[in-house]
């Protein structure tokens, strides 16, 4: 029944905004009051405590009683605005939300994921695609490994030679005597210096 | 042509009129915060920069200044709240407002 529209549609959020700046206003001059009414307290109990007569003292007792409710009452409507702030902040809130939520669906990209059908042909095609690259990588690595395994060393560019296997073995009966050199070298030094120590 | 040139003026109309409501809002900001200088000067200039905006047919950019409009709001909230003064809020929304006015800008 579109004739029948909810209240709250209408309403706006300045309008919100404007109670609220209203309550807020009216909660700071009772806050304002109760602080100037404490003070005529103040001051009436020590008038009351400096007055000798009893009937001004007794006056003056009503007076700060009589504030005493009125800062009482005060205090309850501080605390009923309080709390009607509280909801009539939250009413801007759930305005922002709805507004949010409005524009976020109204963004393209978010009209084209309402699309279900649409995204899963997509998605499909992408992993098609996805899957044929793969596809092509492990064949291009097993061609790779194919050619590397058919491959073999040309012994006569990088095998060794008998000339190689000469110098080879020299090579190393050389490091062989440097070690044993060294090795002597060592252990005499130290038998010195353990007779020198002696 | 000439069709579409009056529709087209229609919805400028339709922004042009947010933006100086906008501006109007931003005077009674200036009310508020009388009692801070510095305030003052940095919403001068918003006011400045919110006064020259292009209107624009476009939703998007109307939607930057529904945008602007709400912070604005937002902002004399906190100004009620603070007694005029700067507090965190009132610099969030300040800064809201000069990000949403420099994107609407770069969109237009």
């Amino acid at each position: 029944m579109w004739f029948f529209k909810n209240k709250y549609d209408k309403m706006s959020r300045e309008e919100v905004v404007d109670a609220i700046c209203k309550l807020e206003q009216e909660e700071k001059e009772i806050e304002e009051g109760l602080s100037a009414k404490q003070e005529q307290i103040n001051q009436l109990m020590a008038k009351g405590k400096a007055e000798k007569e009893k009937d001004v003292k007794l006056f003056y007792a009503k007076k700060i009683n009589s504030l005493k409710l009125e800062r009482e009452q005060s205090v309850q409507r501080a605390m009923y605005l309080m709390y009607n702030t509280q909801l009539l902040n939250k009413l801007k809130t759930a305005i922002d939300d709805n507004q949010f939520f409005k524009n976020t669906t109204k963004i393209p990209l978010n009209k084209l994921l309402a699309d279900q059908k649409g995204l899963a042909k997509f998605l499909n095609k992408a992993l098609g695609t996805k899957t044929k690259s793969e596809d092509i990588l492990t064949s291009a690595d097993e061609v790779f490994k194919e050619v590397e395994e058919s491959y073999d060393k040309n012994e006569s560019i990088y095998g060794m030679s008998d000339q190689d296997d000469a110098l080879l073995a020299m090579f190393e009966t050389e490091e062989q005597i440097d070690n044993e050199q060294e090795m002597f070298s060592t252990s005499a030094e130290t038998k010195t210096s353990s007779d020198e120590n002696k | 042509m000439g069709l579409f040139k009056k529709k087209n003026s229609q919805n400028n109309t339709k922004d042009r009129e947010l933006i100086s409501q906008n501006e109007k809002a931003i005077d009674a900001l200036l009310i508020l915060a009388e009692k801070d200088e510095n305030l003052v000067e940095k919403l001068k200039e918003l006011k400045e920069k919110i006064k020259y905006l292009v209107p624009s047919p476009d939703d998007k950019i109307y939607d930057f200044d529904v945008k602007i409009k709400r912070h604005i709001e937002d902002m004399r909230i906190a100004l009620v709240k603070s007694d005029g003064e700067t507090s965190k809020k009132v610099e969030n929304a300040l800064a809201d407002i000069r990000l949403n006015i420099a994107d609407r800008n770069a969109k237009l």
